[in-house]
């Protein structure tokens, strides 16, 4: 299939904001139901061309949004989503609609609880929209691995989306959403509540919102971000990033050179790199300018481990996999032992969980798991040093942005990871968005920050947001 | 702790229903020795009038017999003398290298990474939630009190504490085991490097490692055609097939400790006498249930011999070929299959065959060993670090926190006991069976110094007291079939203690102690001395009275005075026992004997 989804009409609802359209539920201006209603219609509009979701159900939707518009009635206070409607990754847990993971094994799989991110979602009135489609278990870079069927990209339908899309392990949040041209971050490691994700590699997996922009992103970060008694491995700092971005931006819109005292760090080889696409690379010179004029200044900075990262992050990834994916036996979830793994589980699933049997076992463990986690202490020191002479680092997300579908698989595919790997093992928060966005298809710049910095990194999304797409972080639409 | 934790008595006892019913007989004639004793206790007088077990002067033997004596009592003595001998002529040509690897479930009241119940359920899979059951998108938060009674059992059991600990994953692929990989720990352990000291021998076995882990799920297997409720529970299967399983996720996730030895001992007695002790440590220092038939506690045994010749010589190339033992359901067991699998390997060594790696199971009806599994090589676990539990860093002050709120533990209370209270190796041993004795003997000794009477000593009382528990007390709670100790019964410290109080002021007699004690054991009594009093029973010792009787028993047998006086004077216990007989048992005992010999001998 090539060409393009149908276009809408200029649309008010679907053109909202995160921040107008909470204050439009809010006052009435606008019922949930309204809302619900317009973007279920768009998406059975989308949806035959795209396949991004594997699940939308009209009466589940339909049914939050009647209990928002309810709570308005009776006079209770709405949340900070009220009335925004949410996708949710096929690997975070969802009650009331199915969980697959995108894999044919937990296909009819009801989970008992929402995820934690998902219960904050609901709690602050978002509307669950549904569950979309993801390479089986997150293992993928195209969306090209769901045992229910292939997602194109919605600017060119002969694109991959990217993928996995979510979770982020490797790149799953910042690659789709540089091939799709939109923004996506993932936080810092702990940031987001792992509880109730699917787990594939759990010191790799990052919970993150991909959003139309840093704005919007933000909004959605406020709510899922925090400490989570049930993941140890959450950040135990309180976040404010909603007052603490909303402060930063008045600040901001009244100085001329918000950037004075920013160095920003241009990760060179990736810059360097001979498969870099000429009009990414361009695009990405041009958006150094823009954020000069801004102020910041430029330094280079050499991180050479790009090739071993990659590879580090497959070993790992791997190895955690097999043992994350061993529960799905078929005792407690779909068939006995065999059939499953024979028939539930994809082929790159499979692929990878002998891949990591072999890493972790005995007499090539060192050779491999140990030497992988050796690499990631590597590229962490990298990191680290790097942040001693700047204070955020740019680089493009992926080599040559979307490519066709079909085109990539295996190995291939798996350096496609190469340059949002690194940041992802040293569970950096990193954040992607485009920066030609007039262009037709978009290329992908991520700024990575040092750890725990999410809330400046989506500051330095947000200004360069509001110098090169006005419109889309204005309130008043 | 809890009360469902039965002694050591309630353990061995359980496996009576397997026995075959000629070995009962057998035992009854061959341990005539202790049951009569039991029953009917040599008595000899005391200078404070208070009863002596004969056993008391045993003592000395108390070592050899901690380990052994109790399974004695259920049957097995034969059966180990007979076997011991033939142990002890092949442990004059090899040697045994034994070591141990223990399960203990530590006392918690919510699993080791959820917060499900540990209780005994009713049903199967009513304690479990996502989290236990490894359903996606869930993960484990370590159980606190968990890490608080692993440290407790490592510092318990002398061992070095990690300062910095963590989790590990160890793959294995069974249905048992919800994710499929076990939460263990395995390159930083909580606890390593101590040692445990056997009571009989003083013997140090060391504690190689200590770690957490989690249980997995029970599995039920059942072999035949399908009925209606094999096909619901193996939905989706064929119900053709024949046989199928059952998972129960109860004990799925419920927190062990691994305790490993070092491969220090060298017979089936220092192998039990090792699971004894460390039972008692953790049942004192309230770590562990270690009921053995519960599966709070197992013990896994590994076992190798080798030629003491090589040893001599030099041509010793270390040691020999290591069997596992699995099944062990009782130190018993343990015993006798340890001292089984030493003749076997010796049997096979002898005739020139090799001993194969392999794992064995006891076989508690055969009396043997049988082979469970031939280990072609070590298994591989692939273990990785749990990357969903981060680095668990314990503070030096948490753990002087939790050692000092350690209970004084089994060993410091016999040390204590002997060295203190002047009691025999073997009473302390007694008296350290199970914390429940321990502390109604603690109790009553409470109650003892609280008056200590002139003519007394604590020393004298806990040792009136000591007897009493280790003799009478403990007699009849072995008859009784719903006490596992003293303090399942009637019978309180105080009662005991005021009893002992009134042997000392001669208010009643031993004798006379002696046959309240069951009826202050089976019926609530609020004061000795009213009950006594009540039944008339206190001591007579009012001299005329008792030289009446005397006189009355002289007259009615003039023959048996002459003969007394002609020189048979062994004829003086027949007057006493006449006499004592006529008073009804209340007679002071000393006084009687000496106004019979004074009447006897007085010329009339």
């Amino acid at each position: 299939m090539t060409g393009f989804v149908p276009r809408y009409h200029p649309d008010e609802i679907l053109e909202a904001n995160v921040a107008a359209l909470v204050q439009k539920v809010r006052t009435g201006t606008w019922t949930a139901t309204q809302v619900a209603e317009r973007y279920l219609q768009r998406v059975r509009e989308t949806e035959p061309f795209i396949g991004a979701y594997l699940l939308v159900d009209d009466q589940l939707v339909l049914e939050q949004a009647a209990t928002i518009d309810q709570k308005r009635q009776r006079g209770e206070p709405l949340g900070l989503l009220a009335g925004v409607p949410v996708s949710i990754k096929d690997n975070l847990l969802t009650k009331g609609f199915t969980t697959t993971a995108g894999s044919r094994l937990l296909q009819r799989y009801q989970p008992p609880e929402d995820a934690t991110c998902v219960k904050r979602l609901r709690s602050e009135d978002a509307i669950i929209l549904g569950k979309t489609a993801m390479d089986e278990f997150g293992m993928g870079s195209s969306s090209e691995n769901c045992a229910y069927g292939v997602v194109r990209n919605p600017l060119d339908l002969s694109l991959v989306p990217g993928g996995s899309s979510g979770g982020n392990t490797g790149g799953s949040i910042r690659q789709p959403a540089a091939f799709c041209g939109v923004v996506g971050l993932k936080p810092s490691y702990g940031r987001v509540s792992r509880y109730g994700l699917v787990a594939y590699a759990s010191s790799l997996d990052t919970v993150g919102p991909m959003a139309r922009s840093v704005s919007d992103l933000t909004h959605c970060l406020t709510v899922i971000a925090g400490p989570d008694p049930r993941d140890l491995t959450s950040l135990s700092e309180p976040t404010n990033i909603h007052d603490f971005l909303r402060e930063t931006e008045e600040a901001l819109s009244a100085v001329a050179k918000p950037l004075r005292q920013v160095r920003l760090g241009i990760w060179k080889e990736a810059l360097e790199m001979p498969q870099l696409a000429s009009h990414g690379r361009q695009a990405l010179e041009e958006a150094l300018r823009t954020l000069t004029s801004l102020g910041a200044s430029i330094i280079p900075i050499s991180m050479p481990r790009l090739r071993a990262a990659c590879a580090a992050y497959y070993v790992l990834a791997s190895s955690e996999a097999s043992a994350n994916l061993a529960r799905y036996d078929g005792v407690r979830y779909w068939q006995m032992t065999r059939r499953t793994r024979t028939l539930g589980l994809g082929a790159e699933v499979k692929r990878r969980i002998m891949l990591g049997t072999f890493a972790l076992s005995s007499g090539y463990v060192d050779a491999y798991y140990r030497r992988a986690m050796q690499v990631r202490q590597l590229v962490k020191r990298d990191f680290e040093l790097a942040f001693q002479q700047c204070d955020y680092l740019i680089g493009p997300v992926s080599p040559a942005g979307a490519f066709a579908l079909g085109t990539k698989a295996g190995v291939d595919l798996y350096a496609e990871d190469v340059l949002t790997v690194p940041a992802s093992l040293a569970g950096l928060p990193a954040l992607a968005l485009p920066c030609n966005p007039k262009a037709t298809l978009p290329t992908g710049m991520q700024i990575m920050g040092r750890y725990g910095d999410d809330v400046g990194v989506l500051r330095l999304g947000i200004v360069y947001e509001r110098v090169t797409r006005p419109l889309i972080t204005s309130d008043e639409q | 702790m809890d009360r469902s934790s039965l002694s050591w008595r309630a353990c061995v006892g359980f496996v009576l229903p397997w026995w075959p019913l000629r070995r009962c007989f057998w035992r009854g004639a061959m341990l005539t020795s202790t049951t009569a004793t039991s029953k009917h206790p040599p008595v000899r007088l005391c200078s404070n009038g208070a009863l002596v077990n004969e056993r008391h002067s045993l003592s000395s033997a108390w070592l050899h017999a901690s380990a052994t004596e109790q399974r004695n009592k259920n049957g097995t003595a034969s059966r180990r003398r007979k076997g011991a001998e033939a142990i002890d002529r092949v442990l004059e040509r090899y040697a045994a290298t034994v070591g141990v690897e223990v399960h203990v479930q530590l006392a918690t009241a919510t699993k080791a990474y959820c917060g499900c119940s540990t209780a005994s359920a009713s049903e199967p899979n009513i304690h479990i939630c996502p989290v236990c059951t490894g359903q996606p998108g869930t993960l484990p938060v370590p159980n606190r009190k968990m890490v608080e009674l692993a440290v407790k059992a490592g510092l318990a059991l002398r061992c070095r504490i990690a300062s910095r600990t963590k989790f590990d994953r160890k793959n294995y692929f069974y249905a048992d085991t919800p994710k499929n990989f076990q939460i263990s720990q395995y390159d930083m352990p909580i606890a390593e490097e101590g040692y445990l000291e056997l009571p009989s021998t003083g013997k140090r076995i060391s504690i190689r490692r200590a770690h957490m882990e989690e249980d997995s799920a029970k599995m039920f297997h059942t072999v035949g055609p399908a009925d209606q409720e094999a096909s619901v529970a193996a939905a989706g299967t064929a119900s053709s097939e024949a046989s199928y399983s059952l998972v129960d996720h109860n004990r799925a996730g419920v927190p062990l400790l691994e305790i490993v030895t070092g491969p220090d001992m060298e017979s089936g007695a220092e192998a039990a006498a090792f699971g004894e002790e460390l039972q008692r440590i953790l049942r004192y220092a309230e770590i562990s249930d270690c009921n053995m038939q519960d599966g709070s506690l197992r013990v896994d045994v590994n076992i190798s011999i080798r030629p003491r010749v090589a040893d001599e010589d030099g041509t010793h190339h270390g040691l020999g070929t290591k069997v596992e033992l699995k099944n062990l359901n009782s130190f018993n067991a343990i015993e006798r299959a340890v001292d089984h699998e030493i003749l076997r390997q010796a049997a096979l060594l002898d005739r020139g065959e090799l001993v194969r790696q392999e794992t064995r199971l006891w076989d508690e009806r055969e009396q043997a060993t049988k082979l469970l599994r031939v280990k072609e090589e070590a298994s591989d676990y692939r273990y990785f670090p749990e990357p969903d539990i981060p680095l668990l860093v314990l503070e030096p002050a948490q753990i002087e926190a939790w050692r000092a709120a350690l209970p004084e533990l089994p060993a410091e209370k016999r040390r204590r006991y002997m060295d203190q209270l002047g009691l025999s190796a073997y009473d302390a041993g007694i008296l350290t069976t199970d914390p429940a004795t321990t502390a109604f003997f603690e109790q009553t000794i409470n109650y003892l110094t609280e008056d200590v009477a002139k003519t007394s000593s604590v020393v004298d009382r806990a040792k009136a007291a000591a007897n009493w528990i280790a003799g009478d007390i403990a007699a009849h709670v072995k008859q009784k079939a719903n006490a596992d100790s003293v303090a399942d019964t009637t019978l309180s410290p105080k009662l005991l203690a005021e009893l002992v109080v009134l042997i000392e002021d001669g208010t009643i007699s031993g004798k006379i102690a002696k046959e309240l004690i069951p009826a202050l054991m089976e019926t609530t009594c609020s004061s000795v001395r009213a009950l006594v009093e009540a039944q008339g029973r206190t001591q007579i010792r009012d001299e005329a009275t008792i030289i009446e009787l005397i006189r009355q028993v002289m007259h009615e047998n003039p023959q048996n005075v002459q003969a007394y006086r002609q020189g048979k004077t062994k004829l003086a216990g027949f007057f006493v026992g006449q006499v004592m007989k006529r008073g009804n048992g209340r007679l002071d005992p000393v006084l009687t004997q000496q106004l019979v010999s004074e009447l006897l001998s007085r010329e009339e």
